[in-house]
């Protein structure tokens, strides 16, 4: 009889531990990359578009986004840069006219919108060049404004 | 008087009615299914920038590019209380530069309950400091953590 009364908490008690839920662990990992930022190596920070003679009527002129010839006055030259980025990236280019020069009309700015690919290599050349009609109410003397060129990682 | 077979017998039958009556409850084991990491994704070298990555579906404006949280599927038994943890402070490195991450997760606090249908979803994101000098090295850095879940007072 004693022997038998033994036996009977001791294995309900072994039944019960059984039941109990655990507890779930799950690792995962953190990984962060970096990126170098965009730089800007200035070549030729003046758009201009030279030494032009006063038009009779309304002259178009041309600074390609190049080095050149362009058709413009003498002594003209594009805006150049050397843009860096990382190797894992590409970038969008957008410029603006932010002073005018004053004159009868705007300059439009070349490119407006572009792309740079740094995937393919670092730094990549950036010419700012443009157009601009002269006119013959065009004041003589120097016109001077400013643009301004930004370049954000897509 | 019973013969020791006829105790044994007898003293099993008691055991099986007590464990019915008084144990606990069996649940349904805890499974935490990983969806994916925590990514902060491409971060700029910039000294002092903050990034941050939301405890969300969506990484929020302050994250770098590619960034999102980490996601784990947890399932257990319907409308049960949970207790989740983990680190909330992980050292990441690319073996030349290390920086902590400070954790963030979602839901968080004392009151986390599983859905009618045992389920719940967990978001980890966090938040790093680049140092004033910024990084020595461009190469990935990386660590680990756990999640832990358990049902709150030993079951629901």
């Amino acid at each position: 009889m004693k022997k038998t009364l033994l036996f009977t908490p001791l294995l309900a008690l072994l039944l019960a531990l059984a039941g109990t839920a655990q507890a779930a662990d799950q690792t995962f990992s953190i990984d962060i990359e970096i990126r170098s930022p965009i730089t800007f190596s200035v070549i030729n920070p003046a758009l201009d578009f030279g030494i032009i003679e006063s038009p009779g009527a309304v002259t178009t002129v041309e600074v390609f986004a190049n080095d050149g010839p362009h058709n413009a006055g003498v002594g003209a030259a594009s805006a150049k840069f050397d843009v860096s980025g990382d190797a894992c990236c590409t970038a969008t280019v957008s410029t603006s006219v932010t002073t005018t020069l004053g004159l009868t009309n705007a300059v439009t700015l070349s490119p407006s919108s572009a792309t740079l690919d740094f995937t393919t290599g670092s730094p990549k050349t950036l010419w700012i060049g443009g157009t601009l009609d002269v006119d013959p109410a065009d004041p003589t003397g120097t016109h001077t404004g400013q643009g301004t060129v930004t370049v954000l990682y897509q | 008087m019973l013969t020791p077979r006829q105790g044994l017998a007898a003293g099993l039958t008691a055991a099986l009615l007590w464990a019915a009556a008084g144990a606990p409850a069996t649940a349904a084991p805890i499974v935490i299914t990983k969806v994916r990491d925590l990514y902060f994704g491409k971060c700029d070298n910039i000294g002092g920038a903050t990034y941050i990555v939301d405890p969300a579906a969506t990484p929020g404006p302050s994250a770098c590019v590619g960034a999102h949280a980490a996601r784990f599927d947890v399932t257990g038994d319907p409308s049960a209380k949970v207790q989740v943890t983990s680190s909330k402070n992980v050292t990441v490195t690319n073996g030349t530069d290390s920086v902590n991450v400070r954790t963030d997760q979602a839901p968080s606090g004392g009151n986390i309950t599983l859905d009618a249908n045992g389920e719940l979803v967990i978001y980890m994101g966090g938040e790093f400091k680049v140092s004033g000098g910024g990084f020595t090295s461009t190469n990935p850095l990386s660590g680990s953590s756990t999640l832990s879940v358990n049902y709150k007072g030993g079951g629901p």
